[in-house]
């Protein structure tokens, strides 16, 4: 930046100045880095996380009967990044046997609706567009373009742990959301 | 010799020579960099330079937090919360954010200050000086709305200080706070005007003040040295000040990371205007203000908050036209030199002892002035220092005319509740300390468990005499740091986070309170060998035994067994071991007891505690006695102090022969046993069950065996409540309090199973609830009229083992345990128990059930009026109006549960803490038409009220319970002469739930502790938004609510007759099914029960716990503190980073680091240069 000569006695003050200016940038390199890494850090941190899953214990299962579908309930944590939520929902369980089940989603694959199992049917039954499915959670009749989802879950001690999940509607995979 | 100036040279690429054409870059850059400092360059004039980079990184680190931060109430917090602990690297982005505006005020000062020394301020710069004073207020403004912004208690709390300051500005005040409010009251509103503010309008504001400011200052360049000689050479911003600058700049941004690091920005819990736990001060830099603004109350105020604050900015801004002389030298400058020192060493000493001062010290603890409020909305407690409150501590707040419905603090706390007591502890003492020690026993809590010269909760000893006791400072220290240390187990928690001078006021107002002397002692008849004073506290070696030390040792190996059979193990523990029902008697030693105290504290317990349940034991012989009370006295450990002369903690009896004592000459009529007490003068402050005592058989006549032993009077023990140390411990378990004299159910009979029905109706814990022959409890109905009631044994055994065949819901717990002989002999005893007639019929009804009518299903049996416990005092209308009147008011005990009072209320020592103690109304000055309104219209007293209606109750039955919380010994005024059939609305959920109006929910049921339940709860998607509690806070709110059932600090233990387990489930370490290490799971498997409730697993559960989030008996701010708070207690700790990025101690290493790394390169490089 300076390229004023030197006059002989004078001290080098281009010299001088050099260094000044190499200074200063040295100086500002870890003020750079202090203040980006912390900015840009929290800008990209948090958008690869994936929700915690949580198994969450329902109701009822040790008194349910055998080969029946019986209905669920358990309370969840829903977790949207500062937004909790207790909610409780309920799913269809086949009892197998103490430690055996089956667990389905009451959501509806076709387009969201809560089937509904019905013992005239012998099949769970969707209100919305009467998608059929059998006990199996086979596709046996209606619109829906897959069986009916299962959830994750886990017996343990008699209780049975459900993870509630959400799967993508209108879909042949089972993908979820 | 002149160093020339640097120069821009000419671009060399293209893409520079393109600009150049287009945009005066080159022009630009010189403007920039291209100034002359007279005198050099100096690290001195880096300040200014540091304050803008410090708002350069506000500005960045404030938008970033945009990307997290939403500035609405309910989400604010949470959001903040979320940045902070689960962002990577948010807490630094956040950190760098907070002390940065810290670091940005106090540079700025520097410069200020600097720029004053050089006399910058004078022509032509006095332009460059108004731009900066505007950009200190500016400043000021930023950290006030800022502080807002996370919507903490601090921050809220900080905003209603600054916003009621605005207020009291004369002329415009009113409209001012309601234009920062936007509103009436801080809100949603609030927040929104702070946020734009402090996002948009102060940011642009600023930035343009900084643009005019440095361009205005580069019209002259800076001022440079005032001595003459100094101003030889000229040094150039580009490249030495800059460098000087860089190295400044690097300094405060290091210090800041690292303070980000180990200081984390302060948070507190969730804004909830209805908790008055917090004091509130305001920010660090207004703390001068605050503190000048206590010297003007009143009429006044308005000078501290206009006059003061516009003089200081007037004088501000005139200075560069009242100083217009030339020189600068600041020596030769005494005038402005004087008069800057004071300015900022007035300021910097205001600003300390406001950071100092304790907030309770001039004006009251937040609940006082909404009890004004509460009280009747006159104002009229005139004890209270809420009378000439100042309101929040500090900036004045008139309470009834500024904040009317808004008080800062409505008494939803116990603490509150409690302080709002007629009695405060004492007046205001002189001593600044002992005073402060007073606010801070009120506000920390203290007060909710401990009475203290004459007010206060019961749940832990008086401490009103602890100086006799012999406590020294020190000792007090360590009771409020660390209990355990002095009594392990203790339910009292451990107050480790007050600060050192906070513990040390506390003990100085504990030592100073000197209540009135214990009473003296009993006096004993000549012959007995103990004639020496039997204070509590006093010295227990006066009654040193004369007998040998086999005697001794025989006596109270006989006392053991006798702790059992007579029935104390029911209610007392001793060395482990025992009911909780009453207090745990291991201590009685080291607490100064002596054998007489303990012998008439069983023989007649309301010589001592006139509202003691304990059941006066008559029949043991004095042998017996002195054993009992050798014992208990053996069980003790050595006293933490020393009391007056007391070498020896356990003295193991007295005389095997002690002559019965006689009654005290003068001693009231009530000392007796053989006089049966019909009149009130027994019953003093327990005046509520008065009446029920006096519609107890008049016939009742004193048992023949209770002649024979009477006790010693002591008159003074009852005149002094405060006196005795432990008397206040006694009533606070169980049922009302016992007014009769009678104290045994009856002589030992003969029948052999009637005397085991006898023992058992004792032993098993009967006479805990129920009334037999004139002494048990009153929780029940009087069991001494079964048999003229037309009871059989078959009903009787029916009642015992389950009683919800007949009543349903009952409180009574099902014996099913008990044996088939065992319950036959209870019967037998009950039936044969023949009291005179009744003048009414049982008055003391069950608690459960109302006065039930014939339509209501549940009991089914064929007896409309005496069958269900309590209807008969409905069909059995009396026929005088005394008795109806009476009979009224006895009806209101039984409503006082059934009606779900007693879960928030306490009335003569039990009782819950939510509500403020309702003992004392009558003294209050309250009528019956009053608490009738107060019962079915809370709101209308206090608008803010938690309190639910209850509108279901009938007009009798609100007489009824308004007569009994009065106590009245008159008729009260609404009772009718025969009370209409009442209305079959009344239907509490539980028994004892906290709102008869509350639909049942199907509260979580709890199986080993995990909410489960056979019939699925709703699909109720209620969103519980759970916010990160402050534990502090929640272990007051712990204290307040929950730990009458869980133990204090949560260590269970509390007995839960009726339900599977026995004992309510401690909550630390809490039931494994809820635990969990991640603290959103862990607070939300825990926030389902305080928001739903639950009813534990068992027949007949006596303790259920309420759904305080349903019911709004809590806030959700109230409940995110406990759940924060019981997480911690479990070792969780909720506020932990859980997603660092970078760990704090590494990122502060690294930072340290670089900077390091920076500055040796550039030594390395001077180095070379140099050589």
């Amino acid at each position: 930046m300076d390229d004023a000569p030197s006059a002989p006695g004078v001290p080098d003050e281009a010299g001088r100045r050099r260094f000044l200016a190499c200074a200063c940038g040295i100086m500002a390199a870890p003020l750079a880095v202090v203040t980006a890494c912390p900015l840009a850090t929290a800008l990209v941190g948090t958008i690869y996380r994936k929700p915690a899953l949580q198994f969450s214990k329902a109701s009822g299962f040790a008194e349910a009967p055998i080969g029946q579908p019986v209905k669920v309930s358990f309370t969840h944590l829903e977790v949207d990044a500062y937004l909790r939520t207790q909610t409780s929902d309920s799913a269809w369980v086949i009892k197998q046997g103490p430690t055996a089940a089956t667990v389905f989603s009451p959501i509806c694959p076709h387009m969201g609706c809560r089937s509904d199992w019905s013992p005239a049917a012998k099949a769970f039954v969707c209100p919305c567009h009467n998608s059929l499915f059998s006990i199996a959670g086979k596709v046996v009749g209606g619109p829906s373009p897959r069986s009916l989802d299962t959830l994750p879950h886990k017996i343990e001690d008699g209780e049975l742990y459900i993870q509630w999940e959400r799967f993508a509607t209108g879909i042949t995979d089972k993908v979820r959301i | 010799m002149a160093i020339p100036p640097p120069t821009v040279p000419p671009a060399k690429y293209s893409l520079g020579r393109w600009i150049e054409t287009r945009f005066p870059l080159a022009a630009v850059i010189r403007w920039g960099s291209v100034e002359g400092i007279a005198g050099g360059s100096r690290f001195s004039y880096a300040l200014g330079s540091t304050t803008l980079a410090l708002f350069l990184l506000l500005v960045f680190t404030g938008i970033w937090q945009l990307l997290y931060y939403v500035p609405t109430v309910d989400h604010a917090y949470t959001s903040l919360m979320y940045l902070r602990l689960q962002v990577p690297l948010g807490w630094l982005v956040h950190g760098l954010h907070y002390w940065s505006a810290q670091a940005f005020i106090v540079v700025m000062g520097l410069h200020v200050l600097r720029v004053f020394v050089w006399a910058a301020y004078k022509k032509p710069r006095e332009l460059i000086w108004i731009l900066g004073v505007v950009l200190l207020l500016l400043g000021a403004a930023f950290i006030f709305t800022g502080a807002i912004l996370p919507w903490d208690t601090l921050g809220y709390w900080a905003g209603e200080v600054g916003t009621n300051m605005a207020g009291t500005v004369p002329v415009i005040g009113n409209f001012l706070k309601l234009l920062m409010c936007g509103g009436d009251a801080m809100g949603q509103m609030t927040l929104s005007r702070a946020f734009t503010v402090h996002v948009a309008i102060l940011p642009i504001l600023t930035s343009v003040c900084i643009a005019l400011h440095l361009v205005a200052f580069r019209q002259f360049g800076s001022v440079g040295p005032w001595n003459p000689a100094k101003r030889a050479t000229t040094g150039w911003f580009w490249p030495d000040q800059t460098f000087k600058d860089l190295l400044v700049v690097s300094a405060v941004v290091l210090a800041l990371i690292v303070l980000s690091a180990f200081v984390p920005a302060p948070i507190s819990g969730p804004a909830d205007p209805l908790d008055s736990a917090y004091t509130p001060k305001p920010e660090w830099n207004f703390l001068f203000l605050y503190e000048a603004l206590k010297a003007f109350k009143g009429r006044w105020e308005w000078i501290g908050t206009m006059v003061i604050p516009a003089g200081l900015v007037i004088l501000l801004f005139a200075l560069p036209f009242i100083d217009r002389t030339e020189e600068r030298d600041p020596f030769k400058r005494p005038i402005a030199m004087s008069g800057g020192f004071l300015f900022v060493t007035a300021i910097l000493v205001l600003t300390f002892i406001g950071y100092r001062s304790h907030s309770g010290a001039e004006a009251p603890p937040t609940g006082a002035p909404a009890q004004a409020a509460r009280m009747d909305g006159s104002g009229d407690h005139a004890s209270s220092p809420a009378a000439e409150a100042t309101g929040p501590a500090g900036p004045p707040v008139k309470p009834s005319a500024q904040t009317p419905i808004r008080a800062p603090a409505p008494p939803k706390s116990a603490m509150a509740a409690v302080a709002a007591t007629p009695a405060q502890p004492g007046p205001a003492p002189s001593d600044p300390s002992v005073r402060d020690g007073r606010s801070l026993f009120m506000s920390v809590g203290c007060i909710v468990c401990h009475k203290i010269d004459g007010a206060g909760g019961t749940l832990g000893p008086d401490l009103a005499h602890e100086a006799q006791l012999g406590r020294t400072s020190a000792w007090l220290d360590t009771q409020i740091n660390d209990p355990v240390k002095h009594t392990s187990p203790t339910i009292m928690p451990a107050y480790a986070k007050l600060t050192t001078s906070q513990v040390q006021d506390l003990a100085d107002f504990i030592l100073a309170v000197r209540a009135a002397p214990p009473a003296p002692p009993p006096q004993v008849v000549p012959g007995s060998a103990n004639p020496a004073p039997d204070a509590p506290g006093g010295a227990s070696t006066a009654d040193a035994p004369k007998t040998t030390a086999a005697s001794s040792a025989k006596s109270v190996s006989d006392g053991k067994p006798l702790f059992a059979s007579a029935g104390c193990a029911v209610c007392h523990k001793i060395a482990g071991t025992g009911g909780v029902l009453g207090p745990d008697l291991s201590h009685e030693g080291a607490l100064g007891r002596s054998s007489q105290w303990l012998i008439a504290q069983i023989t007649d317990p309301r010589k001592h505690a006139p509202l003691s349940i304990m059941p006066a034991t008559t029949t043991l012989t004095p042998a017996q006695l002195a054993s009992l009370a050798g014992f208990i006295l053996g069980a003790t450990a050595s006293p933490p102090v020393a009391a007056a002369g007391s070498p020896s903690p356990s003295p193991p009896g007295t005389t095997p022969q002690v002559a019965p004592v006689q009654p005290q000459k003068g001693a009231t009529s009530s000392s007796t046993l053989a006089t049966v007490n019909s009149s009130g003068t027994e019953a003093p402050a327990a005046g509520a069950l008065a009446p029920a005592a006096r519609v107890d058989s008049p016939g009742d006549q004193a048992s023949p065996s209770a002649a024979n032993v009477t006790v010693p009077a002591d008159p003074a023990a009852k005149s002094s409540p405060g006196s005795s140390v432990r008397a206040s411990e006694r009533p606070e378990s169980s049922a009302a309090a016992v007014a009769a004299t009678h104290a045994s159910p009856g002589p030992a009979p003969s029948n052999p199973s009637v005397r085991d029905g006898r023992s058992l109706f004792m032993s098993v814990g009967c006479i805990v609830c129920h009334k037999i022959d004139g002494a048990g409890g009153t929780l029940g109905p009087d069991l001494s009229h079964e048999a003229q009631l037309g009871r059989t044994s078959a009903w009787l055994d029916i009642q015992i083992n389950d009683p919800v065949k007949h009543t349903s819901p009952t409180i009574m717990p099902a014996y099913a345990k008990l044996t088939t002989s065992q319950v036959q002999d209870l019967a037998d005893f009950i039936l044969a128990v023949r009291a005179g007639p009744a003048s009414s019929p049982v008055a003391a009804s069950a608690a459960a059930a109302p006065p039930a009518p014939p339509p209501q299903a549940g009991p089914g049996s064929a007896n409309p009026a005496p069958d269900a416990p309590g209807a008969a005092s409905t069909a059995d209308a009396p026929k005088t109006t005394a008795a109806s009147s009476a009979k009224g008011v006895s009806d209101g005990m039984p409503l006082f549960t059934s009606a779900g009072c007693a879960v928030c209320h306490k009335i003569a020592g039990i009782g819950g803490v939510l509500g403020p103690d309702l003992s004392h109304e009558a003294a209050l000055g309250r009528t019956s038409q009053w608490l009738m309104a107060q019962i079915t219209d809370p709101k209308k007293h206090a608008p803010l009220s938690i309190m639910p209606a209850t509108t279901t109750l009938t007009p009798a039955q609100l007489a009824s319970l308004a007569g009994f919380i009065l106590g009245a010994a008159a008729p009260p005024a609404a009772v009718a002469a025969g009370s209409p059939a009442p209305s079959p609305t009344l239907s509490p959920s539980h028994p004892g739930a906290a709102s008869p109006a509350a639909p049942v929910q199907p509260a979580p049921q709890q199986r080993g502790g995990a909410p489960s339940g056979s019939t699925p709860a709703p699909v109720s998607h209620k969103a519980t938004v759970m916010m990160i509690g402050d534990p502090q806070h929640g272990a007051i709110l712990f204290a307040q609510s929950c730990a009458q059932c869980h133990g204090a600090a949560g260590v269970g233990h509390i007995g839960n007759t009726g339900s599977l387990a026995g004992v309510v489930s401690p909550l630390a370490p809490i039931a494994t099914t809820l635990f969990n290490e991640d603290p959103v799971v862990f607070a939300g498997n825990i926030d389902l029960f305080i928001q739903h409730g639950a009813t534990p697993p068992g027949p007949h559960p006596a303790l259920i716990m309420p759904a305080f989030g349903d019911t709004h008996a809590l806030t959700e701010q109230m409940i995110a503190n406990i759940d924060a708070y019981v997480l911690a207690l479990n070792g969780v700790d909720e506020a932990r980073i859980v997603d660092p990025g970078i760990t704090p101690v590494h990122a502060a290493e690294g930072a340290a680091a670089l900077f390091a790394l920076a500055l040796a390169v550039v030594g390395v490089l001077y180095l070379r240069k140099r050589n």
